[in-house]
């Protein structure tokens, strides 16, 4: 295993310091037009100023267990309002309210894969619709959300299954979102603090010799923007995907799937660039902005103070699934379905 | 202070409770305080707790790497997120007993409900709970409570107390609050006499000043106390003679009561030269027993304190509510206090089983001077006798008040007999131990409390209250004595007094 191990350590260093001697080359060449880039620049500043404005979070937690004869499932979403004097904090509230009461729902007849993509949504289910609800009830200027403002494609379930049903109301929910938010005129931001997408690259790799495209096919993009990108700057934003038409969930928003742009900023020395996601209505210059501004507080961590209250708010002790657990047990007594499965109850561990 | 009728908070379910002992509750009032007593209604009654500790947290401020890192960057945590909104405060409880559905007093057997309601309690039942006496002694405030300390004479005195502290937690002043209570008993309620052993003489100022207890106050000082030879018995000089050989304490014995006899009947008083003459003039004593005994006595009579008659006399010490300071500041001589100690203790104890004199309480300043753990008795003459009153002066209404800095180094005969202590600042780790093991009902929460006691807090523990509490000690009424004095304050009179010699030398040339 050591050998293994020596093998990894090095093959990591070979890459990152490709990366970091591409991304040092790429700088100098000062590309100025990308191939599905939606502005001219392949780098460019964020402009940041103090803040006075309001902007809300939301995000949300998610408890599931699966037992003999039913799986369990808890979520709640929470949203912050913060208001902001001179990128100060002046006030702040909460929505639904600051400790929310989860949702609880059990499954009967899923698979495991299913189940998984299942409680997914449930999730997704609960946050958009907080997200919703708190963009009609509260108008704030941004509306940031934990992640991505768009379904992943393994949360799309096949046709026909119970999963399904769900999406289906979720994609709903998205479209309320999408229509609040532009009618209200609300900026809604996804910042995905740990992204693995390879679009920008692969938007990159046309622009690249042979030998560069090999380093950057084992790359995703924020591995090898960290190099590209300088403390407060971006990259230009590009459209979710090639083709909205063709992207499996893109298409299911129906006129919203085009619409959907993203781009890269960092905010920080020493933290990693954030990708951060929006609607075309909103200037990229200024979501990067926003989210630059916010997320500068810490050189360390850079992750807007709003989201990192939003997630406190949202987390969820896995006691209370356990207490529900012991609830269920003692109104339906002692009866197979309600055992735990044998890997949750190993006799020695 | 907590209202009476405020909620203060709820009982919370943790990893260690709640349990029969003890509790914890989630504040939603900020006037709980440590050592606040407080009350739950249990399915039993009422239970009623003291506060032990109270710990505040908040999830935003847990790593201090990353508060760290956020004020770095020259933005407080505190302007970039909602961080009052997370702060929480528990309180831990100990539950010392509770009030049955009939208003009995027991323990409690079952513990409080999580989500119980927690509320102060009412003084008047919290003066109950505690054994509190409306008529007794006011040393000063129970902590975090508006409710005088009042504790009832006879639990306080009838088994003897202790009040140990580190040198400068308010020992002296808080001996000074006890014996201004007593003073100021009326006759009708009881008044006990008072005597202290002054070594410092810090209660001479109970007899300065217009007013106040000067007319109830009586110091004697410690050079002019003499114990009259006709009055010392053959067994005490010996007692205060513990190096003479057997042969020579036979003779001592046979001379001092020949020469008691003789001069009885003559009504004449002798002093120790008298003594020392007639064993000098007997030739039936050997040369080699002689010799030493003279030298012993000779030693003896270095002290200065044998003379013809005693003074103080009984009734110059212990009067009903009146104080007798027995000042031993200017003795530079172990020895002397030793004897003074000694030969005066015995003297009220006995006096007083003979109902001679009234109920009394000494109290006796650094304690473990004179009765020292780890000594002879030979070497500490008044070690048996702080002792004896100690086992068996409950009996006969002769009470100790022992205070000491070093516990550690109290005869544990004496203090374990000192039903009640009262405790004030200690940081000494071995004088800590010392009183974890010799006072009973303090657990380790107390313990360390102790350390953390400011000057003229105390706690007070055994007898004197059903529960242990902690107390502010009121504001003397009496004078400090002048030899109390700051260092300051001596420093500057003793420039001004070397000036003002120079100016009349130079005044007199």
């Amino acid at each position: 295993m050591n050998e293994r191990l020596r093998e990894i350590a090095e093959s990591i260093t070979r890459l990152d310091d490709e990366r970091k001697t591409i991304a040092e080359g790429m700088r100098e060449r000062k590309i100025d037009i990308l191939p599905d880039a939606l502005e001219r620049g392949m780098l460019l500043p964020v402009s940041i100023k103090p803040l006075t404005t309001s902007v809300a979070a939301v995000d949300g937690g998610l408890l599931a267990q699966e037992f003999h004869g039913f799986d369990l499932i808890m979520a709640k979403a929470v949203g912050v309002v913060f208001g902001y004097e001179a990128s100060r904090l002046s006030s702040h509230k909460y929505h639904p309210s600051a400790i929310p009461e989860p949702e609880i729902a059990a499954t009967y007849t899923m698979d495991t894969h299913e189940f998984n993509t299942y409680k997914s949504l449930f999730r997704l289910r609960n946050e958009i619709g907080c997200a919703a609800e708190l963009a009609e009830k509260h108008s704030p200027s941004y509306l940031l959300l934990d992640g991505s403002i768009v379904p992943q494609v393994s949360d799309r379930p096949t046709e026909g299954t119970e999963a399904r049903k769900l999406y289906e109301e979720v994609l709903a929910l998205y479209n309320r979102l999408f229509s609040s938010c532009e009618s209200k005129g609300i900026r809604l931001i996804g910042v995905i603090k740990d992204s693995r997408g390879r679009r920008f690259i692969e938007i990159l790799e046309k622009m690249l010799v042979e030998g560069e495209r090999e380093t950057l096919r084992h790359s995703n993009d924020t591995s090898f923007l960290n190099y590209l990108l300088r403390e407060g700057e971006r990259t230009c934003s590009f459209s979710y995907a090639t083709s909205a038409k063709e992207h499996v969930v893109l298409k299911d928003l129906k006129e919203w799937g085009p619409k959907v742009c993203a781009l890269y900023t960092k905010p920080a020395p020493e933290d990693r660039p954030l990708r951060i996601e929006f609607l075309s209505s909103t200037p990229a210059s200024e979501a990067a902005s926003v989210v630059t501004e916010l997320s500068k507080i810490n050189k360390k961590y850079a992750y807007p103070a709003v989201l990192i209250e939003a997630d406190l708010r949202a987390a969820m002790d896995p006691l209370e699934l356990e207490h529900a657990y012991k609830d269920l047990f003692i109104r339906t007594g002692l009866r197979s379905a309600m055992m735990k499965l044998r890997r949750d109850s190993r006799p020695f561990r | 202070m907590a209202g009476k009728t405020e909620e203060l908070g709820t009982v919370v379910s943790t990893m260690d409770g709640p349990t029969t002992t003890a509790f914890s509750f989630v504040l939603n009032s900020d006037s709980v305080r440590k050592g606040q007593f407080v009350k739950v209604e249990t399915e039993d009654g009422i239970l009623i707790g003291s506060v032990s500790d109270i710990t505040r947290a908040n999830r935003y401020f847990e790593r201090a790497e990353s508060v760290a890192e956020y004020e770095r960057n020259g933005s407080r945590v505190m302007e970039s997120f909602p961080t009052t909104d997370w702060e929480y405060t528990i309180a831990n409880c100990r539950a010392l007993g509770l009030y049955s559905h009939d208003n009995l007093l027991v323990r409690n057997v079952f513990p409080p409900a999580p989500g119980s309601k927690v509320m102060p309690v009412e003084e008047n039942k919290l003066k109950e709970f505690l054994g509190l006496d409306d008529g007794g002694l006011e040393i000063g405030k129970l902590a975090a409570h508006n409710v005088a300390a009042k504790l009832n004479l006879n639990r306080l005195l009838q088994k003897h107390i202790a009040v140990l502290a580190m040198s400068g937690a308010g020992k002296s002043y808080l001996a000074s609050v006890i014996i201004e209570e007593l003073l100021d008993r009326k006759k009708e309620s009881g008044r006990p006499a008072v005597i202290i052993i002054d070594v410092h003489g810090e209660y001479t100022g109970f007899a300065e000043g217009a007013g106040g207890y000067r007319d109830r106050t009586t110091v004697i000082d410690g050079k002019k106390i003499r114990i009259g030879m006709p009055a010392v018995s053959p067994q005490v000089l010996c007692d205060f003679m513990p190096e003479i050989s057997g042969t020579a304490k036979r003779e001592l014995i046979s001379k001092l009561e020949a020469l008691h006899k003789e001069r009885r009947e003559k009504h004449e008083p002798y002093g120790i030269d008298d003594l020392v003459h007639a064993i000098e003039g007997d030739p039936s004593i050997k040369d080699n027993i002689k010799g030493p005994l003279i030298s012993w006595l000779y030693t003896l009579k270095g002290q200065r304190i044998f003379g013809k008659a005693t003074y103080p006399t009984l009734k110059d010490l212990a009067q009903p509510g009146r104080l007798a300071v027995l000042d031993l500041s200017d003795i530079d001589s172990m020895k002397k206090k030793q004897i003074i100690v000694a030969y005066f203790g015995r003297k009220l104890f006995r006096a007083r089983k003979k109902e001679k004199i009234p109920p009394f309480l000494l109290m006796v300043e650094e304690s473990h001077n004179f009765a020292r753990e780890k000594a002879k008795s030979s070497e500490f003459f008044a070690k048996p006798v702080i002792e004896t009153i100690a086992r068996e002066g409950r009996k006969f209404g002769a009470s100790l008040c022992l205070i000491s800095q070093r516990p550690v180094q109290l005869s544990t005969t004496a203090l374990s007999q000192c039903n009640t202590h009262i405790i004030m600042r200690v940081t000494n780790p071995y004088d800590i131990d010392h009183i974890g093991e010799s006072s009973e009902g303090i657990d380790k929460g107390m313990l360390g409390a102790i350390t953390t006691l400011r000057t003229g807090e105390a706690m007070v523990v055994g007898e004197a209250t059903n529960f242990p509490v902690f107390i502010k000690v009121r504001l003397r009424k009496s004078r400090r004595s002048s030899k109390g004095e700051s260092i300051e304050s001596i420093a500057r009179k003793f420039e001004e007094m070397r000036e003002k010699k120079k100016q009349d030398v130079e005044a007199f040339l």
